[in-house]
């Protein structure tokens, strides 16, 4: 069988251009619905304890909040590249 | 299959608790907080696991709402102590969960730490304060926990993970990891929906569905078919919950379950303003801002099908008419609002209304809700609702495979129209079922001529020579149908409608012509009214069809590839034709792309879900298989497709035979594979679809076919003004405006 063709340009751009911004952003849609919105928060510049009220929840679970979406969102990043 | 449930979808989670267990200075730990079924358990016992693996001796100890009367109760397993005075026993407890870690460490998973008597509580405080063993502890979000164990992450000795549910992504991998095989994407996602990725309902869901056999697997494909029943498991698990509960909360959940979403103002009217709040501090109603509005909803599915399977006929009935006419006071004013109104009233104890229900089954075909559209406009017939439901009814069972009976209702309907709107609004769904449900192409255009003659009506004409020109592009008359609708759309009278049925004219002859220019705009359009809701979705998403098909013979796979997104993510939630249409596109854009396991899959699942659609949708599935080298597959498919092939869908016959030809290839019959492309080649030319032919000309330049390229090279320097109708191929002049892009791309092979 031949192998899968791995969509061109999806890695060697700057974190800035247009294209990376839109995968990083399709990629944060495709998250749980907390770590979506804490990234998508965390990204418009929202403080801590602004954010950890819009999830509705206390101000010591943002980090490791904020830490495991962080990690899902590069998974799901790599997985693209990969 | 998977006899267990594995662990998907937590290797990040995973990951920072194992960082968080394994520090070497100051406490180590975590505390998993989530909701109920999120899979907190699972996770600490795989962290538990984990380090045991790593020699570390491992503890586990239960919280219950029995065992918490008794001091230190969640430990008197594990450590078997008792005594009368509570420091001592502390100490003690202490020692006996430690006893054997002094190499290597201990670490005590406590699972539903708020339901922790006090003792067990502090027992849990000192061993992390005192460093003496690394603690995982779940506990419910929402729930109050004792302060020894609050104190915990609120004074940063220990982080605190809110565990969420899975993504969609997430479940669709884990349903897949325990069925070891591919899920259908329809099926994946309705999966997530009904359990938004609470784990502990899906398994409770999947495996229900699995005993039942309604999950089952079809052309290697997992597919999900029929409405799920409630597993005695998830009766019990929700009933558990909801029993617990105070009346006025549970009146809250009610009320919801029948009627959500609701604006918590309406909610709170129908129950108890503070009952609200509770229910949603308990984490079983979820409020979310929708506009101005701020909407309850509960936060699982699944508890409101408990409910509504658990409570008396007469009681929902009762319920329902409450909530339909509470919605009626506020005014109703969205779209949504008609059609939720007209369900509850629909089975409630208020009367039918056919206004009501008529509007409501309009607002259904809008949204592409076929059987529901078919429910609601048969109500609205039965209530002396007239033709516009029966209109409805017959449209929407057209498109949802039912065209003998839509056939019958339409052909009926026809004798009862009072004007030639009404005669030509009638006769352009049978046109569709005739032709393309029920593959008598011959008929549709006869009935399509009767109605013509008798119709005077110049906007009623436009649309009547609109539906004409996606027949023409349908039956090969490619050239034909482009110019019938480009009389249309040129036509000052042109209705908003016949736009549309021209438009889709358009597009389905421009894509074989190769000419593209000022369609994305025209298609726009449609899309613009698709998603205000003015068009219906499956019509936006058959134009697209024909849009993408004429992008990807272009070569503009790009192009194509956002528009299928935007049509997929349109019709993602509605089964039926438009997750069909969709998955079609998917198909063909990965095709187009070389990335022919992803296509072949696209096409399985449109395969395992279509109704009388095969043809139509699935053209390239034998050419895929047999790019992939499945020869055999690729010849059954192909057997399939040719019994399934629709008259009325002659402009795809050149694409058969180059799927035809491939499944050849794949034979290893090389000659027989170029020659089936070049005959491809030859009927493309024949219907003026040259962009067809380019592709049938490339195809058989891979077979290794040498003597195409001056065709290939004339077609690339040939203009693509098409003839006028009536004017056969031979004669065909070319002209000087522009060129085909796949041709001059192809050209130099």
């Amino acid at each position: 069988m031949r192998d899968e063709v791995v969509a061109a340009g999806v890695d060697g751009c700057p974190a800035d251009d247009p294209s990376s911004r839109r995968r990083r952003a399709e990629a944060i849609r495709r998250l749980p619905g907390a770590y979506s919105l804490a990234l998508r928060l965390r990204d418009a510049g929202l403080a801590d304890e602004l954010i950890a009220e819009c999830l509705a929840m206390q101000r010591e679970s943002l980090d490791p909040l904020l830490q495991v979406a962080e990690a899902k969102l590069a998974a799901i990043l790599g997985s693209e590249q990969g | 299959m998977a006899a267990t449930w594995p662990l998907t979808g937590r290797a990040e989670e995973l990951s920072l608790i194992s960082g968080l267990t394994r520090g070497r200075e100051g406490p180590t730990g975590v505390v998993l907080a989530g909701a109920a079924g999120v899979g907190k358990t699972r996770l600490a016992r795989e962290a538990l696991a984990a380090a045991q693996q790593r020699g570390v001796v491992t503890r586990w100890a239960v919280a219950t709402a029995s065992a918490r009367a008794l001091p230190l109760g969640a430990f008197a397993a594990t450590v078997g102590v008792v005594g009368p005075d509570p420091a001592r026993l502390v100490r003690q407890a202490s020692d006996a969960l430690l006893a054997g870690g002094a190499r290597a460490g201990v670490i005590v998973g406590v699972d539903d730490g708020h339901l922790l008597d006090e003792l067990s509580a502090v027992l849990v405080h000192q061993l992390v304060l005192r460093q003496a063993a690394t603690v995982v502890l779940t506990l419910r979000t929402g729930e109050t926990a004792p302060d020894a164990i609050t104190a915990l992450w609120k004074d940063g000795h220990l982080s605190r993970l809110e565990l969420q549910p899975l993504s969609a992504d997430e479940t669709a991998t884990l349903v897949e990891a325990r069925l070891v095989g591919p899920v259908d994407s329809a099926a994946a996602r309705r999966l997530w929906s009904m359990t938004r990725g609470n784990a502990l309902y899906l398994r409770q869901l999947v495996e229900g569905e699995l005993e039942s056999h309604r999950l089952h697997q079809v052309a290697g494909l997992w597919w999900w078919s029929g409405r799920p029943e409630l597993s005695p498991g998830l009766v019990e698990l929700v009933s558990a919950r909801i029993g617990q509960l105070p009346d006025a909360q549970r009146d809250v959940m009610e009320v919801l379950a029948f009627g959500e979403p609701l604006g918590v103002t309406l909610l709170a009217k129908l129950t108890d303003a503070v009952a609200v709040e509770q229910a949603e501090s308990r984490g079983l109603v979820e409020v979310h801002p929708d506009g101005r509005r701020l909407q309850a909803r509960l936060a699982h599915p699944r508890c409101g099908e408990v409910q509504r399977a658990q409570l008396g006929t007469l009681h929902a009935r009762r319920l329902r008419g409450r909530i339909a006419a509470a919605l009626a006071a506020t005014g109703a004013r969205r779209a949504d609002d008609t059609l939720r109104r007209a369900l509850l009233v629909l089975e409630s104890d208020l009367p039918a209304n056919p206004v009501l229900l008529t509007a409501a089954a309009r607002r259904a075909t809008e949204l592409g809700a076929l059987a529901l559209a078919v429910r609601i406009a048969t109500a609205a017939v039965a209530a002396g609702g007239g033709f516009e439901p029966r209109l409805l009814m017959g449209n929407a069972l057209t498109w949802s495979g039912g065209a003998a009976e839509a056939e019958t209702e339409l052909a009926e309907l026809a004798t009862l129209a009072r004007s030639d709107a009404e005669r030509v609004q009638a006769v352009i769904p049978r046109v569709f079922a005739l032709a393309w449900g029920l593959a008598r192409p011959a008929q549709a255009e006869a009935v399509l001529d009767d109605v013509g003659s008798t119709v005077s009506d110049e906007v009623a004409t436009t649309e009547l020579t609109g539906i004409r020109s996606i027949l023409d592009a349908s039956l090969g008359r490619s050239v034909q149908a482009a110019h019938t609708a480009a009389g249309v759309l040129a036509d000052p009278r042109c209705s908003q409608a016949a736009e549309e049925l021209a438009t889709w004219g358009l597009a389905a002859s421009c894509g074989g012509l190769g000419r593209l220019d000022g369609l994305a705009e025209r298609v726009r359009r449609i899309d613009a009214r698709a998603e205000a809701f003015e068009t219906g979705l499956l019509q936006a998403a058959a134009i697209g069809s024909s849009w993408v098909r004429g992008l990807l013979l272009a070569g503009l796979i790009d192009q194509a590839e956002q528009a299928e997104q935007r049509y997929r993510e349109r019709c993602q939630d509605t089964p039926g034709p438009g997750e069909l249409i969709t998955s079609t596109m998917c198909g063909a854009v990965a095709q187009a792309r070389g990335l022919v396991r992803t296509a072949a899959r696209w096409f399985r699942q449109v395969l395992a879900g279509n109704g009388n659609w095969s043809f139509s949708l699935l053209t390239d599935l034998p050419g895929v298989l047999g790019m992939a080298g499945k020869a055999s597959l690729a010849r059954q498919a192909l057997a399939e497709m040719t019994a399934a092939r629709n008259p009325a869908h002659a402009f795809l016959d050149p694409e058969l035979l180059l799927a035809r030809g491939w499944a050849a290839a794949a034979e290893g019959a090389v000659s027989q594979a170029t020659a089936l492309a070049r005959q491809a080649a030859e009927l493309a030319a024949s219907q003026h679809q040259p962009a067809a032919e380019v592709l049938a000309l490339h195809t058989a330049v891979c077979f290794g076919d040498r003597t195409v390229a001056d065709r290939l090279a004339e077609l690339a320097t040939q203009g693509r003004r098409p003839p006028r109708p009536g004017r056969s191929s031979a004669r065909r002049r070319p002209g000087r405006r522009r060129r085909c892009g796949t041709a001059r791309r192809l050209g130099s092979t």
